[in-house]
């Protein structure tokens, strides 16, 4: 048993992702974006080669960058993994080698998909038939493990794509039309604070030709 | 079933006008139709194999290279057509986005791949088996800290599949010693490495503009 929190990590490492690779990467990719956007924003703000007024543009843009990029990756990436796991376990998307083994297993009255949906889904299948005896617990065991193999699969190529449509599409379009917004309000602002700097300028009277004095009453 | 004719019903009740909408939800129609109604049987062998392939060999590394190639192809792209802002500014702006990009893709997929070596060096394993089944995994030696130290391994743990589930675990656990590493890299490596792409970038596109400008003239 683990007696450290170090060993526990690792241990829950091992319990959390050893099975599921799309998980790891959607979890700590976005821890990873979150270090990454903060140290970008850092680069911005030390660098002196960009101008202020371009600074004032390109720093509201990379907090929105962050800001959506992180979210988006999560959500995104979540959503359509999710989506890819059910369509792994619900059968829309099945090997041959699984769907004839379920095929032998299952009522003949039944279609496949209505044998899965009556059970829940294949993983509880597989699971249900390594401990009875109605098949050989190798078959059912190498069915098991040939089935992992491909969810783990589908669901590694679901959260690859899901996170380039996330980083590289999505998020560049949210954070441009955000960051242009925080761009606009600055540069109202400062328009503003111009005109009552204008407004409040003490005005000094022309001095008055000293003709004028002698026609004093 | 019920919920996907739930859907048709809703939609037809309140249509959606905007088509940046209307596309998502056609496709999200499509893959309830696939997770309740259809079955799609892959029977490709080259296909299952580098889905398969996929899950056992690609992780945090190889997904940050996928995500940089993809980036570099469509970010600056983006930032450089963005009507919000000027010229000058687009123009920065794509520079430092292609820079980011660059900078940010070689340090990610470097320390990932480093941490993954990492662990895997001291990942050392010994296994107590029962028949075909694992029960135990212990450390091989003393300085193996990354090997899980698990009371209960799981059922369907066997000498066939452990050595994929064992790949996973090492390289999430070097993603996630990455992710540790990359909090510090990315002040240290990631900010000075973009200040200068970003610096050699805009000389290249500022030079770009007074040779475009003496050529107009």
């Amino acid at each position: 048993m683990p007696d450290n929190l170090f060993a526990k990590g690792v241990a829950k490492s091992w319990e959390l992702y050893a099975k599921d690779v799309g998980k790891s990467l959607i979890h700590w990719g976005s821890v990873g974006w979150v270090f990454s956007s903060l140290a970008q924003i850092f680069a911005i703000a030390i660098n002196k080669n960009i101008d202020k007024k371009e600074k004032k543009f390109l720093i509201p843009q990379e907090i929105a960058d962050g800001a959506v990029n992180v979210g988006l990756y999560y959500t995104i990436t979540q959503s359509i993994k999710s989506l890819g796991d059910s369509l792994v376990e619900t059968g829309g998307l099945i090997k041959k080698d699984t769907a004839d083994f379920l095929s032998s297993v299952k009522d003949s009255s039944m279609s496949l998909k209505e044998f899965i949906k009556d059970k829940g889904n294949i993983t509880t299948i597989l699971a249900e038939l390594k401990s009875t005896e109605k098949i050989d617990s190798k078959t059912a065991v190498n069915a098991a493990e040939s089935f992992a193999g491909w969810k783990n699969g589908v669901g590694t190529i679901f959260t690859i794509a899901a996170s380039v449509l996330a980083c590289n599409v999505i998020t560049p379009y949210c954070r441009n039309r955000i960051a242009s917004v925080f761009q606009q309000h600055h540069i109202e602002k400062e328009k503003i604070s111009a005109l009552n700097k204008t407004r409040h300028r003490i005005v000094h009277t022309a001095q008055l030709p000293d003709v004028f004095h002698g026609f004093k009453i | 079933m019920m919920q996907f004719y739930q859907l048709i019903i809703f939609e037809k009740l309140f249509p959606c006008t905007s088509k940046k909408i209307r596309i998502p939800v056609f496709i999200l129609n499509i893959t309830f139709l696939f997770v309740e109604v259809f079955a799609v049987i892959i029977n490709n062998k080259n296909l299952i194999n580098i889905t398969e392939w996929t899950g056992r060999k690609i992780n945090s590394p190889q997904q940050r290279f996928i995500l940089g190639l993809t980036a570099i192809m469509i970010q600056p792209v983006i930032d450089y057509t963005n009507r919000n802002v000027d010229e000058e500014t687009r123009e920065v702006s794509a520079a430092r986005t292609a820079a980011k990009i660059i900078a940010g893709t070689s340090v990610g997929v470097l320390v990932r791949w480093a941490c993954i070596k990492a662990v895997n060096a001291f990942s050392g394993y010994e296994l107590e088996k029962e028949g075909e089944k694992v029960t135990k995994i212990l450390k091989k030696t003393g300085k193996d800290i990354f090997t899980p130290s698990l009371a209960r391994i799981g059922d369907d743990v066997t000498v066939k599949n452990f050595k994929n589930l064992y790949n996973n675990h090492v390289k999430n656990l070097g993603s996630i010693l990455a992710t540790v590493v990359m909090a510090g890299t990315n002040f240290l490596l990631d900010v000075p490495l973009t200040v200068w792409l970003t610096n050699k970038f805009q000389k290249f596109v500022k030079s770009c503009r007074k040779n475009g400008g003496a050529q107009n003239a």
